[in-house]
């Protein structure tokens, strides 16, 4: 009876594969059965025949999948695994500048992959996952090579991207074969990193769809799970550190659970005296003029990541070999800066009235800024064109900032009507040049009566969720009146900061048009050059 | 150590397949050597519901069809007749493509029972049926391969002419003696005399030789049938061909080739007349390259010359000539 009950289980379990074999040697059967009842010469035949058939169906099928991968897929790409022995990785803790606290987390890790084996005997758990987060160019990879060369053991570094592929079971299987890879080596030397990077592009949370969208990804991301899990069974050494740039919010939870990825490290972009310690590390490898102030770079670099200080040093030997300079400068350093921030220079032809109105409605946009500004300095005005724009006037923070004060937000708006105020002052009329100006105006204004309740009235909360996040029918839910109060208030803040802005530039035309004579001769000033200029009216920033 | 957990099912499975596939074709052939007859006969019987007679004799099979009203009143082959004969081919063919007999021609006899007088003939060589099923030959190629004769059987003949010669001598009652006079005849000696004739095979092994003497021969009338040149300025009379054996050394082959010019041109395209050595290079250019492709194709190498009878002279060209000849290293100039 229980014999009965097991292999009742047994076909129920196992029907699928029941149903093929059977199926297979049936087929199998009837073809020998077929061949046997074929005259001898037409067996033969037929048998000396499918080797050529093999070989045309084989040839057929590497057509096909030629002329898919090649038409559909972008041509054929293997698997980009880069096995690098830990101590040839040439990137060491002293080369990675700035970011402290991260460096401290991942030394950590370092101390706990060489203390493998202690860890185990008190028992304790190894770290199995390092997940990365942060904005791109930060130096996660570089993090990552540093954890594996002061471990000294093999690091497996590859794309996420390359893992997935059209045909679902793919990337499954390449994550298998990784992980096989480092298990071997964990084996035979102790420890093993695989290094995944971008893994958002499997990380991310898994979805159904009809359609069988994303079940690559996450068949992908499944076998990454069971392969960490696997681990832990197992016992190797094998840590996998992955880093993304997507929010820590994006990622699937599963992966984010103790015994995955256990560490989290933060990698933002760097600070102030980061950013000083990165261009003095960068600048090292140049030659460049000793005069050149790299505190006052750093803070012009405010926001900006490693990579990209890399790339301005990058940007600025190169300019300065054009230039057949044998050394750095500034001024090379602040081509690079610009073109990195404000795309190449194109000069527009502009007849000398076209010119001058632009040079006003520069000047007025400079002398608002740097006269009440709370939070930005001025690093360059031009009236030469850059990515469309007639001229502009370059500002950014003195020091990171991660929130606008309402003070901030209204000299925000004075900033952007000093350009249409200038204008106006000077030749009675405006131009269409205000048009980038108004939005931006228009847009803080709004933001600031609609979201964060810094009108004048007592209207508090956020509006705007009755706006475009909800949909027209959550906009309905808002009474026309209040949507009035709040247009109103707006329309009051642009009109208060239109007056401040009139009364200052009035109070300071004579700085106005120095700088449209300085701009009309020079084109371009640069941070020095304003604040001298400035500084002949007392008017220069305290440093 | 890390476990290699892969499945191997399907990989013994497929091995499996092929194995079973490979020991299936090791089978016996179809139509044993020792049955060849019993297999001819019952399988035109068991799957074409034809009666036919075998013989074997050496490296060819002879099959016998009696087919009834063979020929209608103009001559013309029967179509359910012809559809018999076809039949009769594709069984033949099949046994002795799948036999282990060393068979390399058949031959295929059909008779109208109630006018034995006229025969048709047909023989063909094996290899030839082999390459033709392995797309090895076009249709075209492969019907050009078979020799067919429609004639009256030797033995046939030689009765009357006994039979007339007894009654000129006023010989009654002589059918007894004029059967064991055509019997007692000697073997036959060429392809030509291959025949049934009183329920009797009169039939000898083919040989390569003079099967592809009477090919050629046969498509040197289909030459001057069908070449717009040829057919233009001549009609073909008689053309044989044989292949006479040399005790001392290679054989020979010998085409006897009577055509006479036409009166006059059968259509004139330039409005030119050819001239004497023309003509002459004309016909020998399509000689020798109907000789000397046909013998390539079959790779016949064991002869030494190549004769050519006309009624107005007797051309004897080598084998090195002839092959000279098909590779464009010889002009037909230097031939004639």
């Amino acid at each position: 009876m229980r014999s009965h009950k097991k292999i009742k289980i047994f076909f129920i379990e196992h029907w699928v594969k029941i149903l093929v074999i059977v199926g297979a040697l049936a087929v199998t059967a009837l073809a020998i059965w077929g061949l046997s009842t074929m005259e001898s010469f037409y067996r033969n035949m037929t048998l000396a025949s499918i080797p050529l058939q093999l070989l045309m169906v084989a040839l057929n099928a590497m057509i096909f999948v030629y002329m898919y991968m090649t038409v559909f897929r972008g041509g054929f790409s293997k698997l980009d695994k880069g096995l690098i022995k830990g101590d040839k990785v040439a990137v060491g803790f002293k080369d990675v500048v700035g970011m402290e606290e991260s460096k401290q987390e991942a030394w950590e890790v370092v101390e706990l992959i060489r203390d493998h084996r202690r860890l185990k005997q008190i028992g304790g758990k190894i770290v199995r996952g390092i997940l990365m987060l942060g904005p791109p160019g930060c130096g996660k990879t570089y993090l990552a090579k540093a954890i594996a060369n002061e471990a000294k053991i093999p690091f497996i570094s590859m794309s996420a991207s390359s893992f997935v592929e059209v045909f679902v079971g793919v990337g499954a299987s390449r994550v298998r074969k990784v992980f096989k890879q480092a298990r071997r080596l964990a084996e035979a030397n102790g420890g093993c990193i695989v290094f995944i990077d971008e893994v958002d592009s499997i990380a991310t949370r898994r979805g159904f769809s009809y359609l069988g969208g994303g079940m690559e990804k996450d068949s992908t991301q499944n076998q990454l799970l069971a392969e960490m899990d696997g681990l832990k069974e197992k016992d190797y050494n094998v840590i996998v550190i992955a880093a993304t740039n997507a929010p820590e919010t994006e990622l699937d939870e599963a992966l984010k659970r103790p015994g995955r990825f256990d560490r989290k490290i933060y990698i933002d972009k760097p600070s102030l005296e980061d950013r000083e310690k990165l261009f003095k590390y960068y600048m090292a490898k140049v030659k460049y003029d000793p005069l050149i102030d790299i505190g006052r770079l750093a803070r012009q670099a405010v926001y900006k990541t490693p990579a990209d200080i890399m790339n301005i040093v990058k940007e600025s030997a190169l300019i300065a070999t054009r230039n057949k300079r044998d050394m750095v400068t500034l001024k090379d350093l602040t081509e690079a800066i610009d073109r990195i921030d404000l795309g190449i220079k194109h000069r527009k032809f502009m007849t000398p009235g076209e010119k001058e109105m632009v040079a006003y409605h520069e000047s007025g946009h400079l002398v608002v800024l740097y006269l009440i500004h709370p939070t930005d300095d001025v690093f360059k005005a031009t009236i030469i064109s850059h990515k469309g724009a007639l001229g502009l006037v370059q500002h950014q923070p003195k020091e990171e900032l991660h929130t606008r004060s309402k003070e901030a937000l209204l000299t925000d708006i004075r900033v952007s009507l000093g350009g249409y105020v200038a204008e106006k002052m000077k030749y009675n009329t405006t131009s269409s040049g205000v048009s980038q100006d108004f939005k931006t105006a228009m847009a803080v204004a709004h933001t600031m009566v609609w979201s964060l309740g810094m009108g004048e009235s007592n209207l508090v909360g956020d509006y705007g969720i009755y706006g475009s996040e909800g949909g027209p029918a959550a906009a309905s839910f808002l009474a026309e009146s209040t949507k009035e109060q709040l247009n109103k208030e707006t329309q009051h803040i642009l009109q208060n900061c239109l007056k401040d802005t009139e009364v200052l530039l009035k109070k300071e035309w004579n700085i106005v048009e120095r700088f449209v004579k300085e701009l009309l001769g020079k084109e371009e000033l640069e941070y020095d050059e304003i604040d001298a200029i400035f500084k002949e009216y007392g008017k220069e920033h305290k440093k | 150590m890390v476990k290699n957990t892969r499945n191997k099912g399907p990989a013994r499975f497929i091995f499996l397949v092929l194995c079973s596939l490979i020991i299936s074709g090791c089978g016996a052939p179809t139509y044993p050597k020792n049955k060849i007859y019993e297999s001819v006969v019952s399988l035109c019987k068991k799957e074409y519901r034809i009666d036919v007679d075998a013989k074997v004799t050496g490296n060819t099979v002879a099959v016998y069809l009696p087919a009834e009203n063979l020929f209608d009143a103009v001559f013309n082959i029967d179509p359910i007749a012809s559809k018999k004969i076809n039949d009769v081919i594709l069984g033949i063919s099949r046994v002795v493509i799948s036999t282990d007999a060393t068979l390399d021609f058949y031959v295929v006899i059909a008779q109208d029972p109630k006018m034995p007088e006229v025969e048709i003939v047909y023989i063909r060589y094996v290899d030839d049926v082999k390459r033709f099923l392995l797309g090895g030959l076009s249709r075209g190629e492969y019907g050009k391969r078979a020799v067919i004769a429609i004639k009256t059987p030797p033995q046939a003949e030689r009765e009357r002419i006994i039979k007339e010669l007894f009654d000129k001598l006023n010989i009654k009652d002589a059918d007894e003696l004029i059967k064991g006079y055509v019997e007692a005849e000697e073997p036959i000696s060429g392809i030509g005399e291959i025949s049934y004739w009183n329920k009797k095979f009169f039939i000898k092994e083919v040989s390569t030789s003079e099967f592809l003497a009477t090919q050629i021969a046969e498509r040197i009338k289909t030459a001057f049938r069908e070449d717009k040149d040829l057919n233009k300025w001549y009609e073909a009379k008689t053309i044989d061909g044989k292949f006479v054996e040399n005790p001392g050394g290679e054989g020979n082959f010998v085409f006897t080739v009577n055509f006479s010019d036409r009166v006059a041109p059968l259509y004139l395209e330039s409005g030119l007349e050819l001239g004497a050595q023309a003509k002459r290079a004309l016909v020998f250019t399509r000689l020798f390259g109907i000789v000397s492709e046909t013998l390539r194709a079959y790779r016949f190498k064991d002869f030494g010359n190549a004769e050519f009878i006309t009624a107005s002279e007797k051309k004897v060209i080598t084998k090195e000539e002839i092959w000279r000849f098909k590779e464009g290293k010889t002009k037909i100039e230097d031939l004639i």
